[in-house]
């Protein structure tokens, strides 16, 4: 596992700007070209505002911690926070003529990634993974 | 983010600079529906959006919606890049009227 970057922020909508410019550091030392790029940063953005938005109810006492390597030939952005814990459905992808108001940013987490899995905390909160083959 | 309204022809320009995200869209929302209920025709300046994510988005498709029950024209201009890119991964890039140059609305 390589090791590219990682940001810890509170769990704040005027973070996400940062935290895409990290992402988009990152994909840039990964070779990523622009299109893979930008859809990268639009994934990662799309789940930290989910978990901004849905696990942290818009409220910035939680923290947000996005790591960023490589590993088995796969990109790695593993979002990571301590807030009430969500459940596994709540990260099932729906069909786009099934979206509800906030759904079309999973559907576009799900169509840009390769993996998307909701893993065991380290202690409270959620970790998401999310996946890209380099 | 900024957000400039100029007039052009018949048109509201409503032209968005920079990014477009969660912490802001709700602002970009209040002054499109505020333009389409005022039956302003609009046209929606993205040749200075860096980026644009899912809740930009959404508020595009509701001022689209609410411009149809208006009985007014609604047109997204100049969008290339990641705005661009978000638009056809949506699939929205096929439900807006897109057009390359704010010229091109007069028809």
């Amino acid at each position: 596992m390589q090791k590219q970057s990682d940001i810890s922020c509170k769990s704040c909508t005027s973070q996400l700007h940062q935290i895409r410019k990290t992402v988009k550091r990152a994909c840039a030392e990964m070779a990523f070209d622009d299109e893979k790029t930008n859809s990268v940063v639009l994934a990662v953005d799309e789940a930290c505002a989910n978990v901004i938005r849905h696990s942290c109810n818009f409220s910035d006492k939680f923290k947000l911690k996005i790591e960023v390597y490589e590993e088995d030939g796969y990109g790695v952005f593993v979002i990571s926070d301590n807030a009430p814990p969500i459940s596994a459905c709540a990260i099932e992808p729906k069909k786009i003529e099934q979206l509800e108001p906030g759904g079309l940013g999973l559907h576009l987490i799900y169509h840009v990634m390769d993996e998307v899995e909701l893993m065991p905390p380290q202690g409270e909160g959620n970790r998401l993974k999310l996946s890209i083959k380099l | 983010m900024n957000i400039d309204i100029t007039d052009f022809e018949q048109f509201k320009v409503v032209k968005l600079t920079g990014e477009v995200d969660l912490h802001n869209s709700r602002e970009v929302k209040n002054v499109l529906l505020d333009e389409v209920d005022k039956q302003h025709h609009v046209l929606v300046d993205f040749s200075e959006l860096d980026y644009i994510d899912s809740s930009g988005m959404a508020t595009l498709v509701e001022a689209f919606n609410r411009s149809k029950t208006k009985q007014v024209q609604f047109h997204i201009v100049g969008a290339v890049g990641a705005p661009l890119q978000v638009l056809k991964l949506t699939k929205l890039d096929s439900v807006f009227s897109l057009l390359d140059s704010i010229e091109q609305a007069k028809g």
